[in-house]
């Protein structure tokens, strides 16, 4: 099995991301990614939260994303 | 960062940059002279260590938070902060967006800016959003710091804690070792971390190793479990009270630090509650800055003398403090003590059992009326516990270039915009549909959503 990469988290963005990476050897003897997640781990249901809202509150909350 | 030293003339620099916001006297400040003057002979690098460690976490946040700390700055010459703002200050300090690395403008002799706060007051020791590193390493840095009994912080929140599914909606950080079995783990936090075995090599260490998943609910309790956790420092309405992501109808279970950790889980912390969205850089500095006087003994009681514990009363009936800073000198207050204090004509207290007036608006000192928009949803007439009301009519925001300098001049309802009463417990949802009339009965909203485990 190959070595596997898990940045979590990831510095210096806004929200919260997770980095999974494997990594196998390569033919030529160096390290290759051979597959790569992202992970988004924030989830604040602002889908939920508008539904059913006046039309104008939008305006306001959506300024919080 | 993590042993910058200041020097015993910047301490007193610093002090008497934030002397006004903090609700300093003349007296307070030559105290703090003659006190350094008595004490042992002047060591160049006093205090030897930073005044503040924080570890700072951040859950349901949208870093509109840090964002307003960035444009932070205090001005020495102005005498009264509050009065004098909109003439005097000056900003020192913009940011490149791209990059979020400071530029500094020139700075005034005297003037003090958010770079300086943080080289020289705190140390950031754990933040996602402003360290130099991702992964493992910043987390084995804060699991050594964790492990060393010496070791004493405040922990700054930023954003919601999300507790629904095991608060799995906002994962924090992933750290190697099984923190459960580690000694003072709070067994209530057990459930909102994953616990796992990994099967394959991680990060160059061989498979078969225990790793942690930490949700931010269970990050909270676990870091503020911590007898070394001095005090917590709720940054901004999400934090302090649940906000947006709690909102009616909201899925993910958000709660604010105060009822998350005192009341669901009855941790008694000390819990400064810095709200507003965002919060003004002046009432951060300034809260954060009697925190660490307050706790390293130099003003002792500047904070505990000025918590604002009036209750407010949620859905359920139930009543806890609010514990917001107010500062000490009734022309510096962070947020207004005297909630007699009026800019609004409309103010139920001018007329009280008479109709509304609906005429007047005082918008600022400089511009005082202006039409009422009560009718259009402003929140401004709505005063005293548990509404809180903030100094933003005198402090004011937005810095902009003028001839004399930065200048803030400006906030929401001197821009003709409603004041949403965003620093207030119950918001978004008691002043919602925002552009209607707010209902004057606020205990139909909830106030700290959901208080059912309350």
């Amino acid at each position: 099995m190959g070595n596997k990469i898990l940045i979590h988290p990831v510095n210096r963005m806004e929200g919260h991301l997770t980095i999974d990476a494997q990594t196998a050897v390569a033919e030529s003897g160096g390290v290759r990614v051979t597959d790569a997640s992202l992970k988004g781990e924030l989830y604040r249901g602002f889908e939920q939260i508008l539904m059913n809202r006046d039309p104008r509150d939008p305006m306001v909350l959506c300024q919080r994303i | 960062m993590t042993s910058i030293k200041i020097t015993r003339r910047q301490f007193l620099k610093w002090l008497s940059a934030s002397a006004a916001a903090l609700g300093l006297s003349q007296t307070d400040l030559l105290k703090v002279e003659k006190a350094l003057a008595l004490g042992p002979p002047p060591d160049p690098n006093f205090p030897v260590a930073p005044l503040g460690r924080v570890i700072w976490i951040a859950g349901a946040a949208c870093s509109g938070c840090p964002t307003s700390l960035l444009n932070y700055i205090a001005d020495t010459a102005d005498p009264d902060p509050v009065l004098n703002a909109i003439g005097n200050n000056a900003l020192s300090l913009w940011f490149d967006v791209e990059t979020l690395y400071p530029v500094n403008f020139p700075v005034a002799p005297g003037d003090i800016d958010i770079a300086e706060v943080v080289l020289e007051i705190i140390t950031i020791d754990y933040s996602q959003i402003v360290m130099a590193t991702s992964g493992d390493v910043p987390n084995n840095y804060l699991l050594s710091l964790l492990a060393d009994p010496n070791y004493k912080y405040v922990l700054l929140v930023e954003g919601t804690i999300q507790t629904a599914a095991n608060g799995k909606y906002c994962r924090i950080l992933d750290v190697p070792g099984d923190l459960t079995s580690l000694p003072g783990w709070p067994a209530a936090a057990t459930p909102y971390v994953d616990v796992y075995t990994t099967t394959d090599a991680t990060n160059g260490v061989p498979a078969g190793q225990q790793r942690t998943d930490v949700t931010m609910a269970g990050g909270t309790l676990w870091l503020a479990s911590n007898p070394n956790c001095l005090a917590v420092v709720t940054l901004g309405t999400c934090a302090a009270y649940g906000g947006v992501p709690a909102a009616k109808k909201g899925v993910t279970g958000g709660k604010g630090t105060y009822e998350w950790l005192n009341c669901v889980n009855d941790m008694g912390k000390l819990i400064l509650n810095i709200p507003g969205c965002p919060p003004n850089s002046d009432w951060v500095i300034a809260s954060v800055g009697a925190a660490l006087l307050e706790l390293n003994n130099v003003i002792p009681g500047i904070l505990f003398n000025n918590l604002d514990t009036t209750g407010a009363l949620c859905v359920t009936g139930v009543t806890v403090p609010r514990n917001t800073y107010i500062g000490a000198n009734p022309n510096a207050e962070i947020f207004h003590k005297n909630h007699g204090y009026v800019f609004c004509n409309d103010d139920p207290r001018r007329d009280e059992g008479s109709a509304p007036t609906l005429l007047l608006c005082q918008r600022s000192a400089s511009q005082p009326k202006g039409k009422c928009m009560k009718q259009k949803g402003c929140n401004g007439w709505l005063a005293g516990p548990p509404h809180i009301r903030p100094d933003c009519p005198t402090r004011m925001w937005n810095p902009i270039e003028t001839p004399g300098g930065l200048v803030k001049n400006n906030w929401c309802v001197l821009n003709n915009m409603p004041c949403q009463g965003c620093a207030s417990p119950g918001f978004p949802d008691y002043c919602s549909p925002f552009y209607e009339q707010t209902k004057e009965s606020w205990k139909g909203y909830s106030y700290i959503r959901p208080l059912k485990a309350c």
